[in-house]
């Protein structure tokens, strides 16, 4: 761990105004930070230099996408398989499952953080967080769920109900 | 950037307020914030009570749908108009798998995703569906002519009706798997070949009906073919591939340059089929002729002579195969990294000593039931593949010993030994590997000394 680009660290600045200062090597699962240094020309310097405007994050969400980078800038570079992606969803580490259960308010932050710092890992595991919530509903229990309104005419609801009944053996 | 470095210390703070600047300029960033305030309000009215649709664009939910399947969007569908548009959206419906209808698909369920799929519909998997027969796949292929991707195996009704419908309509089909789909002949193979020039992968193992025409037509027409595999394909003869059967009278000299990968597995060819093969298709990387019982040392001949790309052959259960055949297939094929040889029992060290000394990469080695071996080859198989070997099996070679494993370690890479019923490898020795190795996995069977006397009283109490 002598390696200065290990001990270098970045300073990111949330919408709130409170700064973080963060690991380069776990900021990197950022792809959005990644290109923001380099464009800059600011990858090479040592010292962390000024803080980095993150816009659309709070501070509250932002801890922990720092947390949960802190736990996975280890892990083995996974292969861009964005064609070949299976549909799984039962495949969330217990880690992941605990640091996920949050409100629904704080998942959609982290989901909107994690797309907007290009955090792939995050993105996919929060995204069927949620699909996990929708698998097995009937449509009545994802309103619920979700708080959504049904704004189908009954005439409407009828005509789609009809239209995909066919899913349902 | 020069200046920028000079001033730095001094002007810190003005710094940082260029740099808060830049960031918010930065065309990367940029877009993402247009995107998601254009997104966020253009698609929901504000009147819209719930979280999710109030905080996710509409990509984000489209992402969160890709996770779901056929009965979980149509259910998405049915919750409000918002979601009714994205469930429908045509990203939702490129791929669609049925592997969990099984059985049972109904007729319905095929008009209905086949109309709602449409021209999204790229990739389509009816693995397993059993009773699926060919009026479904007229309806699939009438509605979805952008099908690049069809699995139908074990779809047993499949006819050439199907295949004929392939042809007319999915002209862009690069992957067809019709393993075991035995109900079909060379006419299909006509079918696609005349209709689907773009295929790339083509899979009718063990569809028996299926004669060297067959063949024929495809390796003739689909000349962007790369992958053919015909495993147990009982149909066809050793003249597979012969130049001048038939129809290609204008075509002599046929070179399948794009075709690297070949699985003919248990097909009764000869010497003169592999011949034929390493002559038109000069760029093979993958070639599986195990249980080709008929096979000799002259097809390792002439795959040395040809193959020079050569990475993958497995020959397991082709055992007439010897020395006289491994040594030239190893001055020949340098690339070799994995070969399965498994039941080759007349080969000797000679062999092992020519792939260790000419072919610079290997990785997997099986030579399990090759009983000639010895410690030799072995040592020098760790000298020369130790920056490359990842598997060695080597079980039921009874004359290797101890000395064997004391050699592997030092193979840097190596991930797996399989050693069952190697009965001179001591435990003894198998111990001090694992401690020098640990990572590497040994897959050892000693039988247990004979149960004490009491365990067997046990037993018998029990019963």
């Amino acid at each position: 761990m002598t390696d200065a680009a290990q001990e270098r660290s970045i300073k990111l600045l949330s919408s709130d105004n409170e700064t973080f200062q963060v690991p380069r090597n776990v900021i990197r699962l950022s792809n959005t930070i990644n290109t923001l240094l380099q464009d800059l020309g600011l990858d090479d310097e040592e010292d962390a230099g000024d803080a980095i405007p993150v816009q659309n994050v709070t501070s509250t969400i932002l801890k922990k996408v720092i947390a949960w980078c802190q736990h996975h800038h280890e892990d083995p570079v996974a292969a861009d398989d964005s064609d070949s992606r299976e549909k799984r969803t039962d495949d969330i580490s217990s880690w992941d499952v605990e640091f996920l259960k949050v409100d629904q308010g704080t998942l959609f932050e982290l989901i909107l953080a994690a797309n907007y710092l290009d955090i792939k890992g995050l993105l996919d595991v929060s995204c069927k967080t949620v699909a996990n919530m929708i698998k097995g509903k009937s449509p009545e229990e994802i309103r619920r769920t979700f708080n959504i309104k049904n704004d189908f005419t009954p005439e409407e609801e009828e005509q789609i109900r009809k239209e995909n009944a066919w899913c349902e053996d | 950037m020069e200046l920028e470095r000079a001033q730095r210390g001094s002007g810190s703070s003005r710094r940082a307020k260029r740099l808060a600047q830049q960031a918010k300029t930065h065309p990367m960033i940029q877009a993402k914030q247009n995107q998601m305030y254009l997104i966020t309000t253009v698609t929901h009215p504000s009147s819209d009570t719930s979280l999710i649709n109030k905080k996710l664009p509409k990509e984000l939910i489209l992402r969160i749908f890709s996770y779901l399947d056929t009965k979980g969007l149509c259910r998405c569908a049915q919750t409000c108009h918002a979601w009714n548009a994205l469930a429908l959206d045509g990203s939702n419906w490129k791929r669609v798998d049925l592997f969990t209808f099984q059985k049972d698909v109904k007729s319905a369920v095929i008009e209905n995703l086949a109309r709602r799929c449409g021209g999204f519909l790229k990739e389509l998997s009816l693995k397993g569906c059993e009773n699926v027969h060919d009026l479904a796949i007229k309806t699939f292929t009438a509605k979805c002519p952008n099908l690049e991707y069809l699995s139908l195996y074990k779809c047993k009704r499949v006819t050439d009706t199907s295949c004929e419908n392939l042809g007319k309509n999915c002209h862009k089909l690069k992957y067809l798997n019709l393993e075991n789909c035995t109900s079909i002949t060379d006419r299909s193979m006509r079918f696609i070949g005349d209709g689907c020039k773009n295929l790339e992968y083509l899979n009718i193992s063990w569809c028996d009906s299926i004669q060297d025409r067959g063949i024929q037509y495809i390796i003739n027409n689909c000349t962007k073919l790369e992958t053919l595999i015909l495993r147990g394909c009982d149909g066809l003869t050793e003249n597979v591939f012969d130049q001048n059967l038939e129809q290609n009278a204008e075509q002599e000299g046929l070179k399948l340059e794009n075709l690297t990968k070949i699985n003919l597995l248990g097909c009764f060819i000869n010497d003169e089929t592999i011949n034929n093969l390493a002559v038109i298709a000069k760029n093979i990387e993958y070639l599986c002729i195990s249980n080709c019982s008929n096979i000799t040392d002259n097809a390792l001949i002439s795959l040395g002579n040809h193959s020079f790309h050569l990475k993958t052959l497995e020959v397991a259960g082709c055992n007439l195969l010897g020395d006289n055949g491994f040594i030239p297939l190893a001055k020949g094929c340098r690339y070799l990294e994995k070969l399965d040889l498994e039941d080759c029992s007349l080969i000797s060290d000679a062999s092992i000593n020519s792939l260790a000394n000419y072919c610079g990469g290997l990785k997997e080695l099986s030579l399990s039931h090759c009983e000639l071996l010895t410690d030799e080859s072995m040592h020098n198989l760790a000298a020369k593949q130790r920056e490359t070997l990842e598997i060695l099996e080597v079980d039921n070679c009874p004359l290797l010993s101890d000395s064997t494993l004391s050699h592997l370690r030092h193979c840097k890479t190596l991930k797996r030994i399989d050693l069952y019923d190697c009965q001179n490898v001591s435990k003894d020795a198998i111990q001090r590997f694992k401690l020098q190795r640990p990572h590497v996995e040994i897959h050892a069977y000693f039988a247990p000394a004979t149960p004490p006397p009491d365990a067997v009283v046990n037993r018998a109490g029990a019963a």
